[in-house]
């Protein structure tokens, strides 16, 4: 018996040394990544990398570093669009826009140049194949003029058009390859999968590996026509925020999109940078306006007081730092923001006194929200159970309704839900693209909010105003709809990238949250 | 039945119930046979530690700290003076969480596990009496649960319902009576076959009558020892449940929850760690409780209920 | 763990032997009866796997949400038109029950559909996790035996010594814990902490896996040649799989100790300690034999038991396995893939309980006899 426990111990402890042995070998492994390799992780929604059809961040992340487009933003400025492949024009009545093919020897990554059928292929397919990203050239006419030239002509003025082409979703594709690859401009278009695998653009990256559940490996396009990048190949890994950090700590990744503010703090600087900027998302609360879904909800005192009742600067602390206000659901940076010293302040007493007005004696309200969501780190659950701690000290008792986005979406969609929280990430950096949430809009139908005089009138100043008007106009229209209180503006994020130490210098701006081409 | 009955893969209507004295059903001796399996020293370690739980629970009005809603500490402070165990991202007091959470997850625990070893053994009762079409209907049934490992099937079930206690508990039903109904339709199985059933049977005495006069009383001693130790695995599903966020609705303290706020707050170790800590000791004191209870039982009965079941 | 409880029930002999008396019932015509026995097991797999398809289509037509909703972008979602060909791409317009023929014809052919969320067939998904599900439930079914069964040995060998209290109280203590918590915390202390493993993920990222093979990456590098591949594999495999084999250590050393017991008391081996063999040959030679055939069913059903376990314990090291595909899909509500995930691991366990029960029918004549 004593000889079969020397042995199991021997057995045992023979165990733990492969462990430990196999555990130093790993170990020493040098930490930093191989040379021309970039590691990016963040938490995959990625469907599709078909530029058309693409409509996640993550496939516009990689999408953008895969397809150049028509326009750009000067130096990630989001008011300011300039050229891309091509230069632009707009008419006087902002209804037709030129766009004339710039002599840069812009090539596709298989060698082909860049040319003006692929530009009008892109847009007509974009347009066709009816996928998430169409709406963006919803009533506009393309138009091969000549080898150089193409134009964009709508029914109504379309001012937003210049802030809409630089979209990823509107990258150019090499149409000739696209064409023989079962790619349309209809609905019968069957190039997605050819697409996923074989990337047609003229970016500074190509796609070597799609695998939408796992990663996304790219390299380098020779033909590209820009700088030559230093890294050349990129690796972006789905995995999860707290993996992303630890991963960026200890150097197995150079890039992290989804830290919070409270995982951001824990990168000191020897382990890397961080970058925060502006995002261009908003979360703000609905109120359902029919008495019969929204309940309390539908009473504009009862909104009102839900607005005196939030405690802003604890939403900032939990949003984390770089986070703003919002006095309307338009991100601060944009034209037609309104100043965010406008913005609503907690006034308990207010509150109080408008719940009286409105008859509310404390009967639970529902509140709606993704469970599973987080926007820009401000992870929505946690969101939600701030608001009812705070709200609860005004005497509103929320009753917490979390669901998967799916079943969230699914409700708040078929307008079902009397309250809870809404996001919204701009399409394009133009107050037009929040004209949704006006009555008559896609989302102000999703809180049975139909009508409002005053409202539209200021919205038809605003469509017809010009120049620096416009910035002035659309600030009236969206600071009389905060006023009403049906959405009520909680705190525009701060979008962080985290960067390892490796990397020595990057670009990281409001367009695009991390280069990988010009990384060094 | 369980892994333990590989090893008598007979299942006859064995000489058990003839070796059983039919005057002292398995009644009497459980009740007698409880308070012995607590003197072992892992029996009473276990109801120690449930003890001291139930106290908490019950008193944790009173022994905690702080409201476990209110959010006014600091965020994220590390186990200090004040917070003993820190306080959370959302700056509340984690002891105090800790402390209410218990109130939920022990009722609702017991509760489940009664639940269906109800509804378990009412139909494994049913499926081993009356044999036949009866019997396969249910224990297929029984058998497609099974090809589902419990959380998976559990997770579906809580998705499909939405989330919240109530559906938890339902999901753990469903998904946890099998076991009692295989248990409770080999011990009926066995039964049935024995002289003093067959006499009441052919004394004219109903099935019903039969079941619960002559029959239960040989099943319930087992189906206790099981439903102990199944008390600490539906904590352990209810927790995976709210782990998943599909568990008790915030802001309702949970630990499960906790556990799954603590894992995006790595740096923050005391999040996670304390409530996994307070399932662990709980889950314990059932198993050893439950252990202790089953070696009290005779050899072959404790086969029954599964040397491996936990 | 409570995950697993239901994995080690998986089998019984009781419905076998229910299987038995019907078929007794209907009198069949004269068949080698192991033939018969090994037949009848065949159908009744055959039909639990069907009712695992209904179960799962049943399901997850329960669940409250509308897939298109998860497809669309809220702007497309506003389209009626791009809505109702959404609707009807899926097949989501036709009854209930023409769908559900629909997705059996699609099964058949070896199609589980296409995820919701990342627009991939999930058969194709399947086959790239499910090998990472394997290699990290062979390194904790390795751990698990090897230790589970010396610990279960010798807790028998020193009956009720402090040794045996000791074990059996460490092996209850070890089905107590929770995974995803023992999960999170051996990652923040070993990785986090100490550094002594690597981190998360299969491999370290800037590492290209093995050409595929097996789809193990130990296996594969090895083939390959790979040896600073294989080391980095093996790695990152340790500690999950450390974490996983905790549970089924205290199941395996709970069920080698009983078993053991069981044989020790036999004839034969007081018998072969009477004629005065040394110790070790009674241990190893009657012993532990005797106490194998039924180890090893449990090892099989521990395997299943794995599967599930491993949906939490992945998730938290970002293993990129079944589990953690399972539990992606599982909190976005991605229907197709919780219909495969679990018509897949239902299909695993039943194949995992034919074959334990074929095993006693070999083994044990009694079963098929009656």
């Amino acid at each position: 018996m004593r000889r079969l426990t020397r042995n199991f111990v021997a057995i045992c402890s023979t165990l733990a040394l492969t462990a430990g042995l196999a555990a130093c070998g790993s170990g020493s492994d040098e930490a930093g990544g191989a040379g021309d390799t970039i590691v990016a992780e963040t938490a995959f929604n990625l469907k599709t990398i078909d530029p058309h059809r693409q409509f996640e961040f993550t496939g516009s992340t990689i999408d953008s570093a895969i397809y150049q487009t028509a326009l750009e933003f000067e130096d990630g400025d989001l008011t300011k669009p300039t050229d891309g492949l091509c230069s632009f024009e707009m008419s006087e009545d902002s209804k037709e826009m030129t766009l004339t093919l710039k002599d840069e020897d812009a090539k596709f990554s298989n060698g082909d140049p860049v040319t003006a059928d692929d530009i009008a292929f892109s847009f007509e397919r974009l347009q066709g194949i009816k996928g998430n990203p169409s709406f963006f050239l919803d009533g506009v006419k393309v138009k091969k003029v000549d080898d150089k030239t193409v134009t964009l002509t709508s029914e109504e003025p379309n001012p937003a058009l210049p802030y809409i082409l630089p979209n990823s979703s509107i990258g150019i594709v090499n149409s000739k390859v696209v064409k023989e690859n079962e790619g349309t401009t209809d609905e019968k278009d069957g190039a997605e999968q050819f697409l996923n695998e074989n990337s047609q653009g003229s970016g500074p990256y190509k796609v070597e590996k799609y695998d939408a559940d796992s990663q996304v490996v790219l390299t380098a396009n020779e033909h590209y026509n820009g700088p030559e990048p230093k890294y050349k190949r990129v690796v972006l890994r789905n995995v999860s925020a707290e993996t992303q950090l630890t991963d960026i700590q200890s150097g197995q990744a150079q890039v992290a999109y989804d830290l919070n503010s409270d995982q951001a703090k824990q990168i000191d600087e020897s382990m890397g940078k961080i970058s925060s900027l502006p995002s261009t998302r908003s979360l703000y609360i609905f109120n359902n306006a029919d008495e019969k879904i929204g309940g309390p909800a539908a009473d504009p005192n009862f909104r009102k007081a839900v607005m005196a009742a939030i405690d802003y600067d604890k939403l900032i602390d939990l949003a984390g730092k770089g986070s703003q206000r919002m006095a309307s659901l338009v991100p601060n940076e944009f034209v037609g923001a309104v100043p965010k010293d406008e913005a609503p302040e907690r006034d308990l007493e207010k509150a109080k006194k408008l719940l009286k007005e409105a008859g509310y004696d404390g009967e639970k309200v529902p509140f709606h929200y993704s469970s599973d969501q987080a926007v820009n780190g401000v992870d929505l659950a946690q969101l939600a159970e701030t608001l009812q701690a705070q709200l609860k000290e005004a005497g509103i008792n929320l009753d917490l309704k979390p669901a998967p986005s799916s079943t969230q979406l699914d409700g708040f969609r078929s307008a079902k839900q009397p309250m809870g929280i809404g996001t919204w990430g701009a399409d394009f950096p133009d107050p037009t693209n929040y004209n949704v949430f006006i009555p008559g809009g896609d989302v102000a139908d999703r809180v049975n909010w139909s009508d409002d005089p005053k409202l539209k009138k200021l919205a038809d100043e605003a469509a017809k105003a010009k120049g620096d008007a416009r910035d002035a106009a659309y600030a009236k229209l969206f600071k009389a709809t905060t006023d009403t209180a049906v959405w009520i503006p909680l705190v525009q994020p701060v979008s962080t990238v985290a960067v390892g130490s490796s990397i020595k210098k990057f670009v990281s701006n409001a367009d695009i949250s991390f280069d990988f081409a010009k990384a060094e | 039945m369980s892994i333990g009955t590989p090893k008598q893969p007979t299942n006859t209507p064995t000489t058990e119930a003839v070796r059983r004295d039919p005057v002292d059903p398995g009644l009497k001796r459980w009740q007698i046979r409880f308070p012995k399996a607590l003197r072992t020293p892992l029996g009473f370690v276990g109801a120690g530690i449930l003890a001291l739980w139930l106290i908490a629970a019950i008193f944790a009005p009173l022994l905690a700290p702080f409201d476990a809603l209110a959010q006014n500490f600091p965020r994220l402070s590390a186990p200090n003076g004040e917070n003993l165990l820190g306080t959370d991202t959302l700056g509340r007091d984690v002891l105090s969480r800790i402390l209410v959470a218990a109130r939920t997850t022990l009722p609702a625990a017991v509760f489940v596990v009664i639940c269906s070893a109800l509804l378990g053994s009412v139909l494994g009762a049913i499926a081993g009496y009356f044999g036949r079409a009866v019997d396969e209907i249910i224990m297929r049934i029984a058998d497609l649960v099974f090809a589902f490992p419990t959380i998976i099937l559990a997770m579906v079930i809580a998705a499909a319902l939405g989330p919240g206690l109530k559906n938890a508990i339902i999901a753990i039903l469903l998904v946890s009576w099998p076991s009692y109904a295989r248990v409770t339709r080999s011990l009926v199985m066995t039964a049935r076959g024995s002289e003093y059933v067959i006499a009441g049977r052919l004394l004219g005495f109903s099935a019903g009558r039969s079941l619960a006069r002559e029959i239960a009383p040989n099943v319930i001693s087992p189906v206790v020892v099981l439903a102990t130790l199944d008390v600490g695995s539906a904590i352990l599903t209810m927790a995976g449940l709210s782990f998943l966020s599909l568990g008790a609705v915030p802001p309702t303290p949970d630990w499960g929850a906790m556990i799954s706020e603590g894992v995006s707050q790595f740096a923050a170790w005391w999040i996670a760690f304390f409530p996994g800590l307070c399932i662990l000791t709980i889950v314990m004191a059932f198993n050893f409780i439950g252990d202790s209870l089953r070696d009290t039982l005779d050899p072959h009965t404790a086969q029954e209920v599964g040397e491996t079941t936990s | 763990m409570a995950e697993a409880t239901t994995a080690p029930l998986g089998t019984d002999v009781a419905s076998a032997s229910g299987e038995a008396d019907a078929a007794q019932r209907v009198k069949p015509p004269k068949l080698h009866p192991l033939l018969r026995f090994i037949l009848i097991r065949i159908g009744i797999s055959l039909i639990l796997i069907w009712g695992v398809t209904v179960v799962t289509f049943l399901l997850t037509n329960l669940v409250p949400t509308d897939p298109v909703a998860a497809i669309l972008g809220d702007r497309a979602a506003a389209d009626p038109e791009i809505v109702a060909q959404t609707r009807e791409k899926l097949g989501l317009d036709q009854p209930l029950l023409v769908q559900y023929f629909t997705y059996l014809g699609n099964l058949l052919q070896g199609d589980l559909g296409v995820s919701n969320q990342t627009r991939t067939p999930v058969l194709a998904s399947i086959g790239q996790v499910f090998p990472a599900s394997i290699e990290l439930g062979i390194g904790a079914i390795l751990i698990s035996v090897i230790l589970g069964l010396l610990l279960g040995l010798l807790s028998a060998l020193k009956q009720n010594s402090l040794v045996d209290h000791a074990i059996r109280t460490l092996s209850l203590i070890g089905i107590s814990a929770p995974t995803f918590w023992i999960a999170t915390v051996a990652y923040f202390v070993f990785f986090f902490r100490l550094r002594v493993v690597p981190g998360a993920g299969r491999l370290d990222p800037w590492i290209t896996p093995p050409p595929k093979v097996t789809g193990l990456y130990t296996v594969d590098s090895l083939l390959a040649g790979q040896m600073a591949t294989f080391a980095n594999a093996l790695g990152h495999l340790i500690l999950p799989s450390c974490v996983l084999a905790l549970f089924t250590i205290g199941l395996l050393t709970r069920f080698s100790r009983s078993s053991v017991l069981d044989i020790i008391r036999l004839d034969y081996v007081t018998a072969a300690k009477a004629k005065g063999l040394p110790a070790r040959t009674v241990v190893f030679k009657y012993i532990f034999r005797g106490a194998l055939v039924p180890i090893i069913t449990v090892v099989g059903l521990a395997f299943g038991s794995l599967l599930s376990g491993a949906v939490l314990t992945e998730t938290v090291f970002a293993w990129n396995g079944l589990g953690q595909y399972a539990y992606r899909g599982a909190t976005t509500l991605d229907l197709p893939v919780i219909m495969g995930v679990g018509l897949v691991i239902g299909i695993v366990y039943i194949l995992v309980n034919f074959i334990v029960d074929l095993i006693y029918g070999f083994v044990d004549p009694r079963v098929r006899v009656r």
